[in-house]
């Protein structure tokens, strides 16, 4: 540009570019590249800094300058408003930025700078609304596959359910056949046969039990523990009483839970001898025998049990406790359940009776 | 470096507000020598009082919406609302006249809506009809042209004048040189026949088209608006639309001379203040149409709102004239005296 004798303290405004659509650069670094056609250094005079802007006085110069046929007073109204639809209604994006309208304006006003901003403005915005649509879209793909996943968990569960249940059904069919009629009787039987067939095996309720006398060991131990600290640390009358009871009832569990590991233990011990003398025979020996063998057996344990909730009860009794009550319903269902095995007992008896004749 | 970092165009058109303003005030000179020659002192005083009154008002309301005053008062508008409110009014009405109208004009009618190119209607002619409607009287004692005047009576100087206008005790009475218009006279003698109206009144009687005096004030701004035309300063649709309407509906009204015709289409076109509002008024870009389409439409819409046979057929000129009038009326002697006119 120094061989043109280019100043560039008396220039201005260096052009690359027309007059008219060229974009001013801010340094003559800038490289000259293919499309440039030509570089224009101006001086203060040729080209002054543009002049504020005048309000527009609605001359329409500027539509009987534009080469695209729009409306660049209305244009220049809306972009000013900033009414993208307008806007957009009346070509924004057909305008091709050639400046006439900017050049007749008596006003100077800066039209194309408005229009550049308002396209890309709305370029932006258009932008991310896509950007916004997407994420929605992915979003509710996100939900929907969430909820097929649980409805298929939930089919699934459905569908385990029932096949248990179909299969109980079968099973229950197949029980049903000894035990026919409708009574009340025979359904409770039923009921109670089948609660005997769904128990778990023998081992396991063992573990189980022992299982829970080991934690009634543990509570009466911790509650003990606690007291010995309460009286250690002098507590109030109410909060030894407190741990006292505590205590009391730690134990009574504890003895319950122990009552029920022996109950199951004479009664398994005795089934596994039943079944051990069954075997020996020879696997001889009806259903019904062993339905009245396991019926031996619990009424042999209800009747332990009885005897010990009268020892308890009379304990009670003698110490004037509260539980007496208690004791005393306990030991009526006992002996209510050892009727009912007698009962089944003997009707078994009969019909295994009656059978062998 | 720091070159200006501007964006395209980098050149412009010698064109700006301002220099259109100062067209357009350029345009009136021819108009306002008529009018002084004919009329006297009158209309340069009242010129001068609006424009005055006109470029302290703006920059008071500059001031007060603070904005840089300098850059606002510098485009010439104005000046260009005070000397068409001038040139409309009676040459020797009062100063309160000149100063009301002017401030309602730039205060109310610009300003209040936004300033230079955000008004609805034109800031001048709002002000005259404000004036009209307020003060009848006061804008309907127009002055006799000179050459008239009964013998011995000339036109006040430059100090009468200014004592009529300001009011002042010691001005002389006005009845000998105030007078009527040529459209006020029509008006006032219907039932007559155009010709009789013509030869019994001086006015038309020396005229050489419509009215003495009038005819020179019409082709005088005639001169100026072609002027305005060849600098490129508005386009031909809007002034040649309504002239053309103006003389289209004086025409179909005016059926040869009899008594209810309404006058001959030559009368309307070059008196009154046809040429002012055909070439100043109508173009005024703020409150004209847009596209040029848009310019022969208003410009024919104008007289065929408010012509006379217009009026004639209707009982509501008063209100269809004040109300058209609010837009920008190309003649206001059609309307001057609404209570007067017949029908």
């Amino acid at each position: 540009m120094s061989a043109s004798g280019f100043d560039a303290d008396r220039c201005s405004r260096l052009v690359m570019g027309g007059p008219m659509m060229g974009f001013a650069l801010p340094d003559p670094e800038v490289p000259v590249i293919k499309t440039t056609n030509c570089l224009l250094a101006g001086g203060k005079a040729e080209m002054p800094e543009p002049p504020p802007a005048q309000p527009c006085i609605r001359c329409g110069l500027c539509s009987e300058a534009c080469p695209a046929s729009l409306l660049p007073q209305q244009l220049f109204w809306y972009a000013q408003a900033e009414d993208h639809e307008r806007l957009e209604a009346h070509s924004l994006f057909d305008c091709i930025e050639c400046g006439a309208c900017a050049y007749v304006c008596p006003s100077h006003i800066p039209l194309v700078q408005y229009y550049r901003a308002a396209k890309g403005e709305i370029t932006r915005l258009a932008r991310e609304k896509e950007k916004a649509d997407r994420a929605r879209q992915r979003y509710e793909f996100h939900k929907a596959r969430l909820e097929k996943a649980e409805a298929e968990k939930a089919a699934k569960r459905e569908a385990r359910r029932k096949a248990a249940e179909e299969a109980q059904q079968r099973k229950k069919t197949a029980t049903d056949k000894p035990a026919e009629g409708g009574s009340a009787d025979d359904i409770i039987q039923q009921a109670k046969a089948k609660a005997a067939i769904r128990k778990a095996s023998p081992e396991q309720q063992q573990a189980k039990l022992e299982r829970g006398l080991e934690a009634a060991r543990n509570r009466l131990r911790v509650a003990e523990h606690e007291l010995q600290e309460a009286r250690d640390q002098d507590a109030g009358q109410e909060q030894l009483d407190t741990f006292a009871a505590r205590v009391e009832e730690a134990r009574r569990k504890l003895q319950a839970a122990e009552e029920k590991l022996q109950d199951f233990v004479d009664s398994a011990g005795v089934n596994s001898g039943g079944d051990k003398s069954a075997g020996a025979e020879g696997g001889g020996g009806s259903p019904a025998d062993d339905t009245a063998k396991k019926l031996d057996d619990t009424i042999g344990a209800i009747e332990r049990r009885i005897a010990k909730s009268r020892d308890k009860l009379a304990t009670a009794e003698a110490e004037g406790s509260d539980h007496i009550d208690a004791l005393k319903q306990g030991l009526k269902k006992l002996e209510a359940k050892l009727a009912d095995a007698r009962a089944e007992r003997d009707a078994l008896s009969d019909t295994s009776r009656e059978d062998s004749h | 470096m720091a070159f200006i970092r501007a964006s395209s165009p980098h050149d412009h058109a010698p064109l700006s507000t301002q220099r259109v303003m100062q067209y357009v005030l350029l345009a009136t000179l021819p108009g306002v020598a008529a009018m002084s020659w004919h009329f006297g002192w009158g209309t340069l005083i009242n010129i001068a009082l609006a424009s005055a009154v006109a470029v302290a008002c703006e920059a008071a309301i500059i001031v007060i919406r603070r904005r840089p005053v300098i850059f606002y008062l510098r485009d010439y508008s104005a000046l260009v609302t005070a000397c068409l409110l001038a040139l409309a009014l009676p040459p020797l009405a009062p100063w309160w006249l000149v100063v009301i109208g002017t401030v309602f004009a730039i205060a109310i009618a610009k300003h209040l809506y936004g300033g230079l190119g955000y008004n609805p209607f034109n800031p001048a002619m709002v002000g005259y009809v404000v004036l009209l409607i307020s003060f009848p009287v006061a804008m309907t004692t127009w002055v006799t042209p000179r050459e008239l005047l009964p013998e011995g009576v000339s036109l006040p100087g430059l100090a009468e004048s200014l004592a009529i206008v300001l009011q002042l005790p010691a001005a002389p009475a006005i009845d000998s040189f105030t007078g009527a218009t040529p459209l006020d006279l029509f008006k006032h003698q219907s039932g007559q026949l155009v010709e009789q109206i013509y030869a019994g009144n001086r006015l038309f009687r020396e005229a050489n088209i419509a009215g003495y005096g009038w005819e020179w004030v019409n082709l005088a701004f005639l001169a100026g608006g072609l002027w305005l035309l060849f600098m490129g300063v508005f386009t031909w649709h809007a002034p040649v639309a309504m002239l053309a309407a103006l003389a289209l509906m004086a025409a179909l009204f005016y059926d040869g001379g009899s008594s209810v015709s309404g006058g001959s289409p030559l009368l309307h076109l070059f008196s009154g203040a046809t040429m002012l509002g055909a070439f100043f008024i109508v173009t005024d870009p703020v409150t004209s149409a847009v596209s040029r389409r848009g310019r022969l439409i208003y410009g024919a819409g104008i007289p065929g709102l408010y012509h006379p046979g217009l009026g004639q057929l209707s009982g509501r000129h008063r209100l269809r004239g004040v109300a058209d009038e609010f837009r920008r009326p190309p003649d206001r002697q059609l309307h001057a005296a609404p209570h007067l006119r017949p029908g």
